[in-house]
């Protein structure tokens, strides 16, 4: 494939740890799990759950105008903040035009706001109202719901508030929208088609929606935990990024669709991370950090741990998981995941190794290790059977 | 040097038709397909029609699509999928003619399938949404409703259909989605990560809740007849459609090698945003400039080349002076010598899958020298001043087109097609 690696000049942050990375990477570090029980009485029907929530954001303190954040909800919020950080002093990026900002994103379906309609709605006879849906109904709905079903909203209103006007799309839903919005970001600086390019992955909001169809599509309750949040990597053409600025190389990635009949799921995973490492043009001795995708499903972990021992043999790297902590953050996982690999190896450190029956990791047993930590491979489960992967490097 | 993209396979599903070839025939002859709603009891609906997949059409799809996949509840999965039969057919490719690690899936889709029923049975009067009894009830939820239809769902069975084991996407970029789809499509082949790759767009936004949020908006036409006039002087805005169109991409050298003709090569791709207001299009057209601009250099072609653009055309007040003024920006003194039609005068708005059948039409007039109408333009707006092929279709050379979606919020895709050597 060709693809050349490409800096990460920023990251932007936001999980229930709070805004930003350090507390994130703290609770990771001190494996402190942010998840509890949820008491929201809207959830009470639902088998019980427990999350990881993001705390309400004000939007003019990342920067929405007023008018705008009316129409922004929750989700929008935790995209804008996290943008926010991302872009951090952003007067040091070089003279650019807006053309040449690219912008992708993978982001969970959002829910228009119930509310408003409850006066339009009515059964006669067992059956919705159409006539009285579309006379009286339709006039007590404010014009600007329908902005409340599209996620692709939220994207615009970010562009709009930073002026970006390049190359851009909105892949839906959960993990694998976010890997390939990475995917096109770094292909998009790359290839020149842009000088910056911002990738976000983000979570959707958890309500009794997020859950009924999370439950219909057979996700839950199955992988546990849930959380909110969203996490943005900036990205520079390698010949303009300022090499003190420079967090890590984004150096590779693929993606694969598990078949059964061939091999299903722990072959896919075996596929992307193998297809990530030639891109990136390692051997899976060179990886010293997995971040695995450890959703805590049986059948997902199995494969997961299947394909581990089949790509990486005797070799065994650090282990990182962050579900643990977090919750899965569907759409916003992978940037979470990549984020945090970023800071392992920033830090020399990783937190303690995820234990698992066949001792995939090094430092199983706990405790944080020190270690020449130079390329992190991150791992990807998405919805029916996606499988993604990519590397990232530390920046010499 | 990238590699050249190739188009052979083509298959779509509108208010036309389901299938290509009728599509084409009725599009040149100026058919409309939009027609009073049948789906749902639309008598209270201030609108009088929309381009509508009779529900003939759509037992003809259960019944030529595998039982596996015939029982498909939402209407955009099912015309995703026999779309995509038709695609596959009309290529004359099958699963055992590419690796499945090297055949992909991209498709462009809308969010929001979400019914009225899904909210209403558990609207308590007194006391608003009762969510606790909707918990224990999920398997009432609609199952052609948003609960039970991922945004990604056809891609998925289209996917595991025909054993595509490569690179996958859902894009749901609004309007823009479908074209965003094929140009992605085509950039995978590109940079080597896929030999095939199936992609289109699907959806359908005909019913209750999708002609309300137009109507809310204030894009739909109240037109009291289900017309649609882009680009004309009483244009009252768009006509709702539905349908599908998917295309078969392949590496030239995938398709030589088995022997396949293409109808066309896709060879440009331009995006871009507007970054303006969620709610209108840039005034001067920027975002559009820059996607049309971005198509003809990623494909290497002078304005000068480019004869014909299948313009986005909504029929709205807004979009049709700026996509105007835009196409006038980018041609200079070019763009008094070009058609420029609009599909949805015939098919209506297929929202996050109109780029598709709009591919499709723009891939047929470079295969075949022949552009279709733009109907119902009768007093062309003084804003509108371009050749807008008003009296029927018209025989003409055709070496290269645009085709443009613009979408609401502000995204942009335009792709260029051009014959094949």
């Amino acid at each position: 494939m060709n693809f050349r690696p490409v800096p990460i000049t920023g990251v932007g942050l936001v999980t229930a740890a709070g805004r930003g990375v350090e507390p994130a990477w703290e609770a990771l570090r001190a494996g402190r799990s942010l998840l509890a029980a949820d008491a929201d009485p809207e959830l009470a029907g639902f088998p019980p759950i427990e999350t990881a929530r993001c705390a309400r954001i004000d939007p003019e303190s990342v920067g929405a105008d007023r008018r705008a954040a009316r129409i922004m909800g929750h989700h929008t919020h935790m995209f804008l903040a996290a943008v926010h950080e991302a872009m951090g002093d952003a007067s040091t990026l070089p003279e650019m035009a807006e053309e040449d900002v690219a912008f992708f994103a993978g982001m969970d379906s959002v829910d228009p706001d119930k509310d408003d309609l409850v006066s339009a709605v009515r059964e006669s006879e067992g059956r919705v109202d159409l006539g009285h849906f579309f006379s009286e109904g339709m006039d007590a709905i404010p014009p600007l719901w329908p902005l409340g079903l599209l996620n692709a909203i939220g994207f615009s209103q970010t562009a709009i508030q930073y002026r970006w006007r390049g190359e851009n799309a909105v892949f839906s839903a959960g993990p694998e929208a976010t890997a390939r919005a990475l995917c096109e970001a770094a292909d998009s600086v790359g290839s020149g088609k842009a000088r910056l390019a911002l990738a976000a992955g983000v979570s959707g909001v958890i309500s009794a929606r997020m859950l009924a169809r999370a439950m219909r599509r057979g996700a839950w309750p199955q992988a546990g935990g849930l959380g909110e949040g969203a996490g943005v990597i900036r990205l520079n053409q390698p010949e303009i990024a300022d090499s003190s600025r420079i967090l890590g190389w984004f150096k590779g990635y693929s993606s694969v669709r598990a078949l059964e009949k061939r091999g299903g799921l722990a072959r896919a995973i075996q596929e992307s991370a193998r297809g990530t490492l030639a891109c990136a043009g390692l051997k899976p001795d060179d990886v010293n950090l997995l971040v695995i995708h450890g959703e805590g499903e049986s059948r997902s972990d199995n494969a997961e741990a299947e394909a581990i021992s089949a790509v990486f043999g005797g070799h065994k790297p650090w282990g990182l998981a962050t579900k643990g902590v977090f919750g899965h953050l569907w759409g916003g996982s992978p940037a979470l995941d990549l984020i945090m690999a970023m800071k392992a190896l920033a830090e020399g450190a990783s937190p303690p190794s995820p234990a698992t029956a066949g001792g995939l990791f090094r430092d199983a047993a706990g405790g944080s290790g020190r270690d020449e930590l130079q390329n992190a491979l991150v791992l990807v489960q998405g919805f029916d059977g996606v499988c993604a992967a990519f590397v990232v490097g530390k920046h010499a | 040097m990238s590699a050249q993209v190739f188009i052979t396979g083509l298959g779509m599903v509108t208010s036309l038709g389901a299938d290509v070839e009728t599509c084409w025939r009725r599009a040149l002859a100026g058919d409309s397909g939009l027609a009073p709603i049948t789906s749902f009891d639309a008598k209270a609906l201030p609108v009088a029609g929309a381009g509508e997949v009779s529900e003939e059409t759509l037992r003809a799809i259960r019944e030529r699509l595998p039982e596996e996949y015939a029982g498909e509840e939402e209407r955009r999965v099912l015309f995703a999928l026999d779309a995509a039969q038709n695609a596959m057919t009309d290529a004359g490719i099958f699963p055992d003619d590419y690796a499945p690690e090297r055949a992909g899936a991209v498709m462009g889709t809308g969010l929001s399938s979400y019914r009225l029923e899904d909210f209403a049975a558990w609207v308590d009067a007194e006391n608003g949404f009762d969510a606790a009894r909707f918990a224990k009830e999920l398997e009432m939820t609609q199952a052609s409703g948003y609960f039970n239809n991922p945004p990604e769902r056809a891609t998925s069975l289209m996917a595991e259909w025909f054993e595509l084991a490569g690179p996958t996407g859902t894009i749901t970029s609004a309007c823009a989605a479908a074209g965003q789809a094929i140009g992605l499509g085509m950039r995978m082949i590109r940079r080597g990560e896929a030999d095939v790759v199936l992609c289109g767009g699907a959806d359908s936004m005909v019913h209750p809740v999708g002609m309300a949020i137009f109507l809310l908006l204030g894009a739909a036409s109240k037109s009291k007849d289900p017309i649609c006039r882009p680009f004309d002087r009483r244009r009252s805005g768009l006509a709702v459609g539905e349908g599908a169109g998917v295309v078969v991409l392949e590496s030239e050298a995938h398709a030589r090698a088995r022997g396949a003709a293409p109808y066309a090569v896709l060879s440009g791709y331009g995006a871009s945003m507007d970054a303006h207001q969620v709610t209108a299009p840039h005034p001067a057209g920027r975002g559009a400039v820059r996607s049309m601009s971005g198509a003809m250099e990623d494909a290497g072609l002078a304005p000068g080349e480019v004869t014909y653009v299948n313009a986005h055309g909504t029929g709205t007040k807004l979009n049709d002076p700026v996509e105007t003024r835009a196409i006038r920006e980018v041609f200079g003194a070019r763009a008094d010598a070009l058609a420029v039609s609009s599909s949805k005068s015939m098919i209506g708005h297929l929202i996050a899958a109109c780029g598709a059948p709009e591919f499709i039409f723009t891939a047929l007039s470079v295969a075949r020298d022949i552009v279709h109408p733009t109907t119902n333009l009768e007093n062309p707006d003084p804003k509108c001043d371009l050749d807008y092929v008003a009296g029927g279709a018209r025989e003409m050379p055709v070496p290269a087109a645009l085709t443009n979606s613009f979408g609401f919020g502000g995204q942009n895709a335009t792709l260029l097609v051009r014959k094949a050597a």
